[in-house]
């Protein structure tokens, strides 16, 4: 599993900081250009997908149409980079990827209008009982895709899936101080998340 | 919560069914009516006389509801309504009240599609018995107005345009960037401005000083206030999305007694709460699938003829990449409304091809700009889907227009070719005007309030342009078929927009002081000009009808009193947010596009704190500005409510005579009392 928090590791705090009006700002696009130049190098077996490359456009008379590509990597392990959406009511082992930093806002729109429909569930090979406590950093994720609608357990249909690996220490670093994070929140909070 | 109205009693007695109501005695410890609807003000705080009362045309179909909480340990066994003391038939329902907090035993008494075709205030009351026989009675009020039709008088064409979030300064913007003002005088007027009739609309909600938009278009398209988030319907004590106390809206009145035809056209996502608003009945607009799967479930009740806007992707199966549809958000209605309103009880499909079933009902389907021109001149039906959510707004498309052959925000969003809202407008009309007997065509400017949300100025100024574009073509054809009103108004104001004057330096300095990054410094002194610093702006105007750039010299500056933590350099943004008050991009990532106000403009490093924690600016409680023009327009005039813009339409649009009496008092200073009772109408029945 390889599961950067790349930002955290090239940049320290350079996010916009709600107020602080007095400090130099980096934009997400700007972000996004830095960390895509600056990947680690692929590992051998995996394919880069971007979520650009997941339909045909423009768009049709009708639905979106997949592209070979995509379909080509059903059950193939892959890298992405995206964004975790920031969820009120997480499912416990599995986090939503997008291509921007978006936020689920349960009480309103929600399922309505939130998600592009290249958002991709991500299953996380550890801490399955618990919810994955949100990051606002840029991640990279590798493993095993999934393409084809699913009936997920937050209501959505998915339509790709990354069951994510654990096959990086990197990696499971990451997930262990989730973990820890995790612990924290259920027990400072007396009850489990539902 | 009232006593016992003697006349209730009486007739109670003669009734079967309520013998246990006949024959009790309210006593201490009795059930207890904590709702009864339609909303009254006799009701909620024993206040016997309007205007705070709900109101109804002559024969316009509500359902009436109660809620009653039992004593401890006992159940509801039976009510009853009543209106001026007598009993209402019908089959009265009993559901128990899904509602967090209320007492075991808690139900919800209704009686579906009720209606009265006699005006006045009629007293409206629940009788209710728990199981040991102990009873309550409860009084409230509602007024069913005086309306008569008569139908040489009629307007049998009513265009209703919304700009949503479209405040006065909103007008103002819209009018200084596309005429200019030379020497104080506007060098021309906008459309809208051209309107002759023109009225100032209070828009508060049934909750709210401040309504959002599904309130803010229910309030045209039932005559009642709505609770915030709720459109169609009066507010309730069950969970079910889909079951609250209904009102029959202007396009099912208007087909159900007229035979006319109705027309929803939008720029945002046709799931939204406007067009939701015309369209279907819930108290929760976000039920998107439910809503889009009513407007044509019950196509039939409305005459549901044309339907355009963004919002594909609820029309698409499930199983198909892009759709929207989900269960959670659909819909299934109890048996009592489908007994009483005679409407299918949907269904929980989200594999369900809406696309195709319209299209297998008749309907032409536009799925882009060109395929809407092509449309054939016969065509009875339209249904145009030109995004998967809320279209491009109006600066985005022209951009394309004017640069086909560069790749735009139109291209990254996978929908290169969208009309503009005056060809959509055109062709509705196109459409619509085949029916003999009439039509109500809604036609939203819905974007005009998401920019604002988003506080981007150049782009709901430039989509306020191309709102007043599309009610220059309704204008158009009501000077051709003067049996049409028109009438433009907006559902509130949005994010406190107002135009603070204009820039004392070139677009060139305006870059260079961004790029310093010294904040006020730089971007407020010596920037922001204020009263006779502002002058006077151009922008000069492309020959497509739009400004050819929004980054002069000079420019107009804008400011937003209900607005969220941004930062501002006063220059056009090159791309639209990527948000959801924008639309979703169906092949993200947008490259560069940023996600709220706070990642836009940053560099300049002027910041604004928002007054409001969101993060994006909200609607504001202001006034809002009506305009009408067509048969009988000039009671739109003076200040009124929401609400009571239904009603003059109505009077419009029924060829009420009262309408007449007004418009003669209005130009007779007061004095002119109806001498014209020469009847030749017919009473509505």
């Amino acid at each position: 599993m390889v599961l950067t928090m790349a930002l955290a590791f090239a940049f320290g705090c350079a996010r916009v900081q709600r107020g602080d009006a007095g400090t130099a700002k980096t934009s997400q696009d700007e972000e996004t250009k830095t960390i895509t130049q600056g990947l680690p190098p692929l590992p051998a077996g995996v394919t880069e997908l971007k979520f650009s490359e997941f339909f045909v456009s423009p768009i049709g008379d009708r639905g979106l149409t997949i592209t070979d590509k995509l379909r080509s990597l059903d059950g193939k392990r892959v890298r992405m980079l995206g964004y975790m959406v920031q969820e009120e009511k997480p499912t416990p082992g599995v986090f939503i990827l997008s291509p921007y930093p978006a936020q689920i806002h349960d009480h309103d729109n929600a399922l309505a209008e939130s998600l592009p429909p290249s958002a991709v569930h991500v299953s996380v090979p550890t801490g399955r009982d618990q919810p994955v406590p949100h990051s606002t950093r840029l991640l990279l994720l590798t493993g095993t895709l999934s393409v084809g609608n699913r009936t997920e357990a937050d209501g959505r249909i998915s339509m790709v899936r990354l069951a994510a690996d654990a096959s990086s220490k990197q990696g499971e670093h990451i997930f262990k101080t989730l973990r820890s994070k995790t612990k924290n929140i259920s027990s400072s909070k007396g009850h489990n998340h539902e | 919560m009232n006593s016992p109205n003697p006349n209730i009693c009486q007739s109670v007695a003669a009734v079967a069914i309520a013998a246990i109501l006949a024959t009790a005695v309210a006593a201490n410890g009795a059930p207890l009516v904590t709702r009864l609807t339609p909303p009254s003000a006799l009701f909620n705080y024993g206040d016997t006389n309007p205007p705070i009362i709900s109101r109804f045309l002559p024969g316009q179909r509500f359902d009436l509801q109660a809620t009653i909480s039992p004593d401890a340990g006992q159940t509801i066994a039976a009510a009853l309504f009543y209106v001026d003391g007598v009993q209402v038939p019908g089959t009265v329902s009993l559901t128990p009240a899904t509602v967090a907090g209320k007492p075991p035993g808690t139900v919800v008494a209704a009686l579906r599609a009720y209606s009265n075709k006699k005006a006045a205030v009629h007293t409206l009351s629940v009788g209710a018995a728990q199981s040991d026989s102990q009873v309550v009675y409860s009084n409230g009020n509602f007024e069913v107005v005086s309306i008569k039709s008569s139908r040489e008088l009629a307007a049998k064409n009513i265009i209703i345009l919304i700009g949503d979030g479209m405040g006065i300064a909103q007008r103002t913007a819209a009018r200084i960037m596309l005429n200019g003002v030379g020497l104080g005088k506007a060098n021309a007027p906008l459309a809208m401005d051209k309107l002759p009739f023109t009225g100032v609309v209070n828009t508060h909600s049934l909750n709210s000083i401040v309504t959002d938009s599904s309130p803010g278009a229910s309030c045209y398209a039932t005559g009642n206030k709505a609770n915030n988030n709720q459109h169609g319907v009066f507010p309730d004590d069950t969970t079910d999305n889909f079951d609250n106390p209904r009102i029959e809206s202007i396009g099912e009145f208007l087909h159900r007694t007229e035979g006319r035809s109705l027309g929803i056209v939008t720029t945002t996502d046709l799931f939204d709460s406007t067009p939701g608003a015309f369209g279907s009945h819930t108290q929760a607009r976000a039920s998107g699938t439910g809503i889009i799967d009513q407007m044509f479930d019950e196509r039939a009740l409305k005459g549901l003829t044309v339907l355009m806007g963004g919002g594909r992707k609820w029309f698409l199966p499930s199983t198909t990449p892009g759709s929207g549809r989900l269960a959670s958000l659909d819909y299934v209605l109890p048996a009592d409304v489908v007994a009483g309103w005679g409407v299918p009880a949907g269904a929980l499909d989200p594999n369900r091809d809406l696309l195709t079933e319209f299209i297998n009902d008749g309907f032409v389907y536009a799925p882009d700009s060109a395929s809407l021109n092509a449309v054939p001149a016969n065509t009875k039906k339209l249904l145009g889907l030109f995004n998967f959510s809320n279209m491009n707004v109006a600066k985005d498309k022209i951009d394309k227009r004017r640069n086909p052959g560069t790749p735009g925000v139109v291209d990254d969003f996978g929908f290169p070719n969208q009309p503009m809202l005056d060809e959509m407008t055109d062709k509705a009309l196109a459409v619509l005007s085949k029916n003999k007997k009439g039509f109500v065509a809604m036609i939203e400017g819905g974007s005009i309030d998401k920019m604002e949300h988003l506080m981007d100025s150049e782009r709901w100024i430039i989509d306020t342009i191309e709102f007043d574009r599309a009610i220059e073509r309704c204008r158009q054809f009501a000077l051709t078929h003067p049996d049409t009103l028109v009438i433009v108004t907006a559902d509130h104001e949005c994010s406190g927009a107002n135009i603070i004057g204009a820039s004392r330096v070139t677009h060139a300095q305006l870059v260079a002081r961004a790029a310093a990054g010294q904040g006020t410094n730089q971007l407020r002194n010596g920037v922001v000009g204020t009263l006779d610093l502002a002058g006077f702006p151009y922008y000069p105007i492309a020959t497509d009808g739009y400004p050819a750039t929004t980054d002069i010299d000079f420019r107009m500056l804008v400011g937003y009193a209900c607005n969220a933590d941004r930062y501002e350099d006063w220059i056009t943004n090159p791309l639209p947010l990527q948000n959801a008050s924008h639309g979703i991009a169906t092949t993200p990532p947008l490259p560069g596009y940023p996600q709220n106000p706070l990642q836009r403009a940053v560099a300049g490093n002027m910041f604004i704190t928002g007054q409001i924690q969101d993060q994006i600016a909200t609607h504001t409680a202001s006034d809002i500005v009506l305009s009408a023009y067509g048969r009988n327009a000039a009671i739109f005039t003076g200040v009124m409510d929401n609400t009571d813009v239904f009603f003059k339409v109505m009077q419009i649009a029924l060829g009420d005579r009262g309408a007449r009496h007004e418009v003669r008092a209005l130009l007779h200073s007061g004095t002119e009392h109806g001498d014209d009772d020469d009847h030749h109408g017919y009473d509505h029945d």
